[in-house]
Order: C-alpha cells, then sequence, then structure tokens
C-alpha cells in the first residue's frame, strides 16, 4: 500500500520531536562547555594536579684537604597501608583465596630484618601509613618492592628521605655537630651552615591518574632542587686524627673528668684540630647528653697559670718591665690585701722571664701590681676574654661558643689583680686562651679563630670564602718577641715543661695548673692542667693547647699531664707537617736559681 | 528538492563515515595510556570492515526480499538471546547477563533482536494497511510480537533495550496508522509503569533522584556521570588536544564505549561534540526523508523504525554523559567501541539505502505514479 498524506504528518511529527531532542542536547553541552567551563575545569584541575617535591641532597662537609667529614646519602621509608592490606584479603576471602597478610608480614619481616610479630601488630592498625622502618636503604627498598610485586602483595610504599653519614665515626664530632631526626644540624659546623648545608627543595607539577601514578606526559613546569653547599673546614683530618689518638691516649692515663685539645695555625686564626672528650659518634642514635658538649668553645675554667703570659706580655708592652729585670718573690710567701699569695716552690730573686719559666704567682703578682688594676683589666678586654671567640655576627657565632668572664674593674678586691695576674678570678673558653697565645705566638695580632675556610655550591663553584681576620694588635711586635724568648725557658730543662720539649724545633709554651673550686672552696684535690706552646718559635706554624680538667694520679700538673700530650701532638704533627728543624737550643737568659723546699704551692 | 532527493542517501553515508571515523580515533587516543594500546582499535576496524560488508550486501539487495525471512531471523534472534543465559557461551557482566562470546569477540544479541523486530513489524504493519486500524492488527498483534523479547530482555536484565524496543514499536504503530489515543494510552501506561518501577524499588529511586543533583553523589551512584560531566566542562569550546584527555586515565570508566562522547568533548572540545549533534541530526533527517519518499508503506515503515531505534540510542547516549536523563548505559552508534552495535548500525543504514534505491527505481520505472505492493516484480 502507498504510504499516505497521514503517514507523512505522522513522521514528521516524530522527527520534530527528535530533532527538538537533539537541540535540547546541544544546549545542554553548551551549558556544560562554555557557560561551566571554568568551574568545571578548576574542578578537574584539582583532582588531577598534584605539586611534587624534589628533595635536596645535603651537602657535605670537607676538611681542609677535601676529605669528606659527612655527607648525605639517599635513603628510603618503608610506609604501611593496612587498609589496603585487609581489603586485599577481604577479596580473597570472597574469590575463596588463600589470606596473604601472613605472607606479608613474613617478607617485610624478612627484608627488614624486624620482628614479624611487630609488623603484625602493625598491620592490624587501622590508619592508612603506618610508618614500618625509617632509614631502608635504597638497596634494600628495591628489592623488598620487587619482592611484592613478584608475590601481587600491595599496601607496601616507600617514601624518599636520607641520611647523614658520618664516615669518621667519633672522629672531629664536636666540630662536626650531628642531626636530629627532622633533618637539621644540631650542633657545630651542622648548624652554624645549617643553611648553606640543606640547599633548596625543588617542586614539579604533576598531573596523577586515577590511580595516584603520575601521567609523565602532562608533566608540567618544575623547579629542580639545588643540593646543598660542601662546607670545607680549616680543620685537617690527619691532624684532628694524630690530636684525638694522642688525646685517649693520655685521658686513658690521667682518667679526667674533661679534656681538650686544639691546634692552630698562629699566623692566621685557622683551628686546625679540636678535640674534646667525653666524645660522641654522630652517626649514633642515642647520644649521652654529656658528650655532646664542645668544651673547647662552651666551657669557662680559670685558666692558671698559662694566664700570666698575658700579664707578662702586657708589662712588656707597656714597658713596665724588661726580661731581665729582677724580682723579688718574697721567698714564696707574699701578703698582700690581707691575704697570703704562695709559691709552688719558694723563690728569691727571680728575672721576670725567669717568672715565666719557673711559674712564680708572687713574681706575676708583682708585675700586675706595677702596671696597676686600669691597665691589667684593659689588657684582658684587649685580648678579647669577654667576648665570644669567634664573634657575635650571625652566621659566624659558633653553636655554644660562651664570652669568658672578666669582672668590671669596680668589682676587684684589692687582691684581685694578685689573682688575675695568675689566671683566677677570671674565666675563659680554652678557644679564647689558645687564640690569645696564637696573638703573643704570631707577633701580636689577635686574630678571629677560623674554622670554616669557604662554602662551594654543588657546581664547584666557591660562593664563600672566609679569610684570616685580625681583630686587634694586643702587643706589639718587640713585646712578643721577648715573651716568646721567655717561654722557650718554660720548656727547657729548668723549666716547668721540659718534657713539652720537641727535639730540633724550637718551642715556647706555658704551663697551668689552676686549682679547682671545689664546694665553694679552693683546694688541693682537684686540678685543671694544661699547657699551651707554640713552635717552631722563630716563625710559629703550630699552636697547640692540650687541657685536663682534674686528671687522677700523683704528678697532675700541667708541666706532667698536658706537656707530654703537647709534645707527642708536637712531633707527629710537625713531622705531618714538614716542619723543618731548627737550632737545637735556644739562646738563653741566664738566671740564677734559688733552691727551694719540695712544698706544694697554689700554681705552677 | 529533486536533486537533492538523489543525494540524500550520498549525505547520509558520508554522515555516517565521519562518525565512524571519529570513533576510530577517539578510540585509538583514549586506549593509548593501555598497556593492550591497540587492541580495541584492531578489532573495532575489523568490525567495521564487517559493518561495510553487512552494509554493501544489504543495501544492494532489494529490502522487501528480506521479507519472506522475517519470521526465521526474529526466531533465531531469540534464540540467540535465550543463549546468553546459558553458562559457558554467555558472560555475567556487573549484574547482567547481555552477552555472547564468539571466537573471541563479545556480541550482545539484543542489538540483532532490535533489528529483526523492526524488521518484523515493518513486514506485517505494511501488510495489515488496510486493516490497521481494527484492534486486533493495529494493536494486539504488534504488541504480541514484542512481549516475548520484553520478558526475555526482563529477565537479563537490560531495561534500557527494554524501553528502546517499546519506544520503536509505538512509535511504528503510530506511523502504520493505528488508532492514535490507544497507542499513546499504552505508552503513557508503559512510562507509569516504569516510574512506578523506578520509585518503588529504593535503589533505583536513588538513582533516579541522583541524576537531578550530580555533583551532591559524585562518588556514588553518579559517578560515572559526573566524571563525564567533569571532561566536558573541562574540555571547553577548543578541547585540550587530541590525544590530551586526562578523564581517560582511569577517571572516566568505560571510556572508548558508553562514555567516549565526554573524552571527544575533553579532548575536541563543544566544536566537535556539536558537530556530532549535527551529523546524528543529519543522519535523522536524511533517513527520515527517504522513509518518506517510499513508494510503498513496508519501505517507509522499515526506514523509520531503524532511523528512529538509531537515532533514539544516539540521544539516550548523548543524554545520559551530560547528566540530562536518568543514566541509561547505551553505546553511541558508529562511534562508540563495540562491534554487534557498529555492525548492526551499518545493517541498517544498509536498509535506507536500499529503500532509497528502490524508491528511485520505482519512481523512474513508473514515470512516478505509485505502485502497489501487490504489483508483481520480476
Amino acid at each position: 500500500m502507498i504510504p499516505t498524506k497521514t503517514h507523512r504528518i505522522r513522521i514528521t511529527i516524530l522527527a520534530s520531536l527528535l530533532l527538538l531532542g537533539l537541540v535540547a542536547l546541544g544546549f545542554r553541552l553548551y551549558t556544560l562547555q562554555v557557560v561551566r567551563h571554568a568551574a568545571l575545569a578548576s574542578t578537574v584541575n584539582k583532582m588531577h594536579g598534584r605539586v611534587e617535591k624534589l628533595p635536596a641532597l645535603r651537602g657535605p662537609i670537607l676538611d681542609c684537604n677535601e676529605n669528606v667529614m659527612a655527607r648525605s646519602v639517599v635513603v628510603r621509608t618503608v610506609v604501611l597501608d593496612p587498609q589496603t592490606v585487609r581489603e586485599d584479603d577481604a577479596r580473597r576471602a570472597k574469590a575463596g583465596q588463600p589470606l596473604r597478610a601472613a605472607d606479608m608480614a613474613r617478607i617485610l619481616g624478612d627484608e627488614l630484618a624486624m620482628p614479624v610479630e611487630e609488623i603484625r601488630q602493625k598491620l592490624d592498625l587501622t590508619t592508612r601509613y603506618v610508618i614500618l622502618k625509617h632509614k631502608v636503604p635504597e638497596e634494600t627498598a628495591r628489592e623488598l618492592l620487587e619482592t611484592l610485586k613478584r608475590e601481587h602483595l600491595r599496601g607496601v610504599k616507600c617514601d624518599d628521605d636520607q641520611m647523614r653519614v658520618y664516615p669518621n665515626g667519633a672522629l672531629m664530632s664536636h666540630v662536626l655537630g650531628y642531626m636530629n631526626s627532622d633533618q637539621s644540624g644540631m650542633d657545630g659546623v651542622e648548624k652554624l651552615m645549617h643553611v648553606d648545608l640543606k640547599g633548596q627543595d625543588g617542586w614539579r607539577r604533576i598531573e596523577c591518574d586515577r590511580l595516584g601514578k603520575e601521567i609523565v606526559v602532562f608533566r608540567n613546569e618544575d623547579f629542580p632542587a639545588r643540593n646543598g653547599c660542601s662546607v670545607v673546614l680549616t680543620l685537617d683530618q690527619a691532624i684532628q686524627s694524630i690530636a684525638e689518638q694522642e688525646l685517649d691516649v693520655a685521658v686513658q692515663k690521667y682518667m679526667p673528668e674533661d679534656a681538650v685539645v686544639i691546634v692552630m695555625r698562629p699566623a692566621t686564626g685557622e683551628v686546625l684540630a679540636m678535640a674534646s672528650r667525653p666524645t660522641f659518634d654522630p652517626n649514633a642514635g642515642e647520644k649521652a647528653i654529656d658528650s655532646l658538649r664542645n668544651r673547647a668553645v662552651s666551657d669557662l675554667n680559670e685558666p692558671g697559670s698559662t694566664f700570666k703570659i698575658v700579664t707578662i706580655a702586657t708589662a712588656l708592652d707597656n714597658r713596665i718591665v724588661t726580661l731581665n729585670d729582677t724580682i723579688w718573690c718574697e721567698n714564696g710567701k707574699f701578703l698582700y690585701g690581707g691575704r697570703y699569695l704562695t709559691d709552688h716552690e719558694p723563690f728569691g730573686s727571680l728575672t721576670v722571664a725567669q717568672v715565666l719559666e719557673k711559674s712564680s704567682n708572687v713574681g706575676a703578682a708583682k708585675v700586675a701590681l706595677m702596671m696597676g688594676n686600669a691597665k691589667m683589666h684593659r689588657a684582658m678586654l684587649n685580648f678579647g676574654f669577654d667576648e665570644r671567640a669567634f664573634g657575635d655576627q650571625p652566621g659566624e657565632r659558633w653553636p655554644g661558643d660562651v664570652r669568658g668572664i672578666v669582672h668590671l674593674l669596680k668589682s676587684w678586691v684589692p687582691v684581685s689583680i694578685t689573682r688575675v695576674a695568675m689566671g683566677h678570678e677570671v674565666a675563659v673558653t680554652p678557644i679564647a686562651m689558645a687564640n690569645a697565645m696564637c696573638a703573643l705566638a704570631n707577633g701580636g695580632n689577635l686574630m678571629r679563630p677560623m674554622m670554616i675556610k669557604r662554602v662551594v655550591d654543588q657546581n664547584g663553584s666557591v660562593i664563600r670564602e672566609f679569610f684570616p681576620k685580625v681583630r686587634r694588635r694586643v702587643v706589639d711586635q718587640q713585646a712578643a718577641h721577648e715573651i716568646t724568648e721567655a717561654l722557650e725557658m718554660v720548656v727547657s730543662k729548668d723549666g716547668t715543661a721540659a718534657k713539652a720539649a720537641i727535639s730540633g724545633l724550637r718551642v715556647a709554651g706555658k704551663t697551668g695548673t689552676a686549682q679547682k673550686l671545689v664546694n665553694g672552696q679552693y683546694g688541693h684535690d682537684e686540678y685543671v692542667s694544661s699547657f699551651i706552646g707554640y713552635f717552631p718559635a722563630d716563625a710559629p706554624e703550630l699552636c697547640i693547647y692540650v687541657m685536663f680538667d682534674n686528671p687522677k694520679g700523683k704528678d697532675r700538673y700541667g708541666g706532667a699531664v698536658a706537656a707530654p700530650v703537647f709534645h707527642n701532638i708536637g712531633v707527629r704533627v710537625a713531622s705531618y707537617m714538614n716542619l723543618k728543624l731548627s737550632r737545637p737550643e735556644p739562646s738563653r737568659v741566664s738566671a740564677s736559681i734559688i733552691p727551694a723546699s719540695n712544698h706544694p704551692g697554689v700554681m705552677r | 528538492m529533486k536533486s537533492m532527493n538523489r543525494y540524500v542517501a550520498v549525505i547520509m553515508v558520508i554522515a555516517v563515515l565521519a562518525l565512524t571515523g571519529l570513533g576510530l580515533v577517539m578510540i585509538s587516543s583514549t586506549t593509548a595510556p593501555l598497556a593492550d594500546y591497540s587492541g580495541q582499535l584492531k578489532r573495532q576496524i575489523i568490525w567495521f570492515a564487517a559493518g561495510l560488508v553487512a552494509f554493501g550486501i544489504v543495501g544492494w539487495v532489494d529490502y522487501k526480499s528480506w521479507r519472506p525471512y522475517v519470521w526465521p531471523i526474529f526466531g533465531l534472534s531469540l534464540l540467540l538471546l535465550c543463549l546468553v543465559f546459558v553458562p559457558g557461551i554467555g558472560s555475567h557482566v556487573k549484574g547482567s547477563s547481555r552477552w555472547l562470546k564468539v571466537f573471541g569477540f563479545k556480541v550482545q544479541p539484543s542489538e540483532f533482536l532490535r533489528l529483526a523486530v523492526v524488521l518484523l513489524l515493518a513486514h506485517g504493519l505494511a501488510k495489515q494497511q488496510p486493516k490497521i486500524r481494527e484492534w486486533k492488527w493495529g494493536f494486539v498483534w504488534p504488541l504480541g510480537v514484542i512481549a516475548v523479547p520484553l520478558l526475555m530482555l526482563r529477565m537479563e536484565p537490560d531495561f534500557g533495550t527494554m524501553a528502546l524496543l517499546a519506544a520503536t514499536t509505538l512509535t511504528m504503530m503510530f506511523v502504520a496508522g493505528s488508532r492514535i489515543w490507544p497507542v499513546i494510552a499504552t505508552g503513557g501506561m508503559g512510562m507509569t509503569g516504569l516510574a512506578m518501577m523506578m520509585w518503588l524499588v529504593p535503589e533505583r529511586r536513588a538513582r533516579f533522584l541522583a541524576f537531578l543533583d550530580p555533583e551532591k553523589n559524585k562518588d556514588g551512584k553518579f559517578y560515572q556521570v559526573w566524571q563525564g560531566i567533569l571532561a566536558f566542562g573541562s574540555g571547553g569550546t577548543d578541547g585540550l588536544g587530541l590525544g590530551n584527555s586526562r578523564q581517560k586515565m582511569f577517571y572516566l570508566p568505560e571510556s572508548t564505549t558508553d562514555c567516549i562522547f565526554p573524552i571527544i568533548g575533553e579532548e575536541l572540545g563543544l566544536y566537535a561534540t556539536l558537530a556530532v549533534v549535527i551529523a546524528f541530526a543529519v543522519i535523522l533527517i536524511c533517513g527520515l526523508w527517504i522513509a518518506m519518499q517510499s513508494r510503498d508503506s513496508h519501505g517507509m515503515l522499515l526506514g523509520f523504525g531503524l532511523m528512529f531505534g538509531l537515532c533514539l540510542q544516539a540521544m539516550v547516549n548523548i543524554g545520559t554523559v551530560t547528566g540530562s536523563i536518568p543514566p541509561k548505559g547505551m553505546p553511541l552508534p558508529f562511534v562508540s567501541y563495540g562491534g554487534s552495535n557498529l555492525l548492526i548500525s551499518y545493517v541498517a543504514i544498509g536498509f535506507l539505502v536500499s529503500v532509497h534505491r528502490e524508491s528511485l527505481r520505482t519512481k523512474r520505472f513508473s514515470g512516478g505514479m505509485p505502485i502497489d505492493d501487490e504489483t508483481p516484480r520480476f
């Protein structure tokens, strides 16, 4: 039958309806793709986009010969998602397959060397982020992930982390410092140079698929990580090693509470070695709190007789005395200001040089009295004993460095000057004392001690360099020469520190044996024994400070305890540094020596 | 107008080929991130080739020559539909059995059923044209024919195909000239029944209500539609560029089949999506033009039924992915990945071309005079 008009009309009606529907759909598309475009697009971008962190590797710490003292390595943190493991097992249970949680615990236990029981407990937690183990080596983490993939187990991932490694263990630990668990430096170089060392984390905008994996083709703009800079120290690993070995031997022998050794270069103020005992291994997780303190910069001690160098040098500088002037030493018992001052053995007349050689307290006190309070106080400030040795500026202030204690002049009592002259009623750090000695050694310039030589960025270009800095002149050249002459006598056969002599080298130095305050009383039980010396005396290359706090044994004076350590370190370091041997014996100022009883004195 | 008439089939076929080409490109783009990145594309090309062959045969052969076979074809498609319930042959996906696995290809028998029903109804309604206003032939017979397939689809269950089949049947009855009011009443009853079913089953009701506010339900039942809407929105006017879809990275499920249209929107933008809608409008207009130009009511009904089914399917798909209607899973004809749908769609186009050829031929031979169904052919 032929289609009629009715048929056509009915088709047209339906066709119109369908076309209307298509137009409506077209309008709907316009609404979605034009009107709501901005809102929907931003929703989508939020859903896909992510900012990934590109971690920067902390820079290494190097010694002056660029030996690695500390470096960072990439490690992984193994993280467990117990929820995924449970979900997978629920699915397996549904499909009638064996459950795998136990396998998971076993594999994790094997690979991470952890007790399986602990992992089982963690698998029962309800959070989705359970840290299984920190600081897993990259290799182990990769093996673990491969094993799990082979076994079709899900729910374990490895996050990026880094770990600080100190290849030399405890060597130089107080200078280097250590890291806490948040990867920030806690002491020493790690703290002072943290900003330079840590570098700058980078980032990258990425897009992820629904499974959270990056869609690499849509990788967006990024900012690469800038790895941390290398910090090059003035310290020398070899010298440090020698110093610490000798220190350890002595510590074994004398069992002091604390011990400090510092090796410096007088001409520049560079610290070549710095160590204190007790010490710690910065690699270790737990450290004894008492061992963390860098006693060389943060412990204040009354220096004792080593301080006489300041008294005598200042007097020489002010031309108040000459080396050959004689001082009447009251036969070892000097009444001044209503208090007796004694020597360790009674001396009659001594030249100024001999006052140092024999370490006469009375002699030093009398020289100070000749100068007067104001000059003496001025000298102490001049030598920087009330300042922080490394300075106060942010960026140079060494962590833990403290100011010495120099009492205000107005609070001095009449007897003070006689006590200050021999290193009591004043407290200084070992580094300040060593630095004062360096100033005399280099001809009178008080230097700023240096630990850091330069900072080098990841491309090897030097971004910061530190140069020797003269703080001020403390004595003139002549006074420095004269005091060196006198100090050479200290290590002569007749001096207090004969054991410090190094054959073939002209050594100058000064012993110190300070009484310690015990329960508010100076007694004869506990001493701080020290020795500071430098050599070769005519052109000093090295200044070595050795200090023992409360050494045990029969003979505990600085000349007996610290001087041999100075000698041992000096011999080895001189050989390492190829120091030329100078004339065998120094010229000597002749002097008559008053026989003395064996009466134990206060100072030596 | 007369010269237009000659090219109407050509225009339609060009639009169809353009849609298929777009589909192949988009399948290639969407499957790129998958491990088996070329598998779907290869299979789709094979089905496309098969579709072209079927199109050629059906288009070449006079559509009237299939008339003796409409009942066997109907029976065969019912048999195929039964097979989805046979374990081992039929496969069970997401709680319904809709697929047959044949030589590694997945086949959806309901697609064949829709074709068979249109063939059968066109044949029957044309044959009964003089008695079409009688209850028996104009109303009871066509509804009786689809009763069994509807029941079987209910068992699968496949409500989408059910609704499509019922809608096609009712509109064909309407076009064939049965009484208007019973048809409208039946349609209304069917819709009410559907609404009741939807309202009474809480899960379906929830799904319907979710459709009203896709954003609120974006993590649950409406996840897929919401992701589709996001894809359209993020594409904007110009699109992100071919291959740059983010939503295909496992955010939008079924992104090569039912949800290929949002990916088109995301990668190619509003211009492409509107072009697709316009292409379907062109196919619809051309197809119905052909149907109306047919010199016999069989050709007209066949052409209309096939074209209506095709277009409705496209509209349901586009309506679903844009969140305009309650979600119903249907492929987008010619574009979506899916072999049986592509094949059947090409067969439908083949029938329309055949109807067109016949109408041109009869016009030529009869000088424009109408030829009755009963006019003997040689």
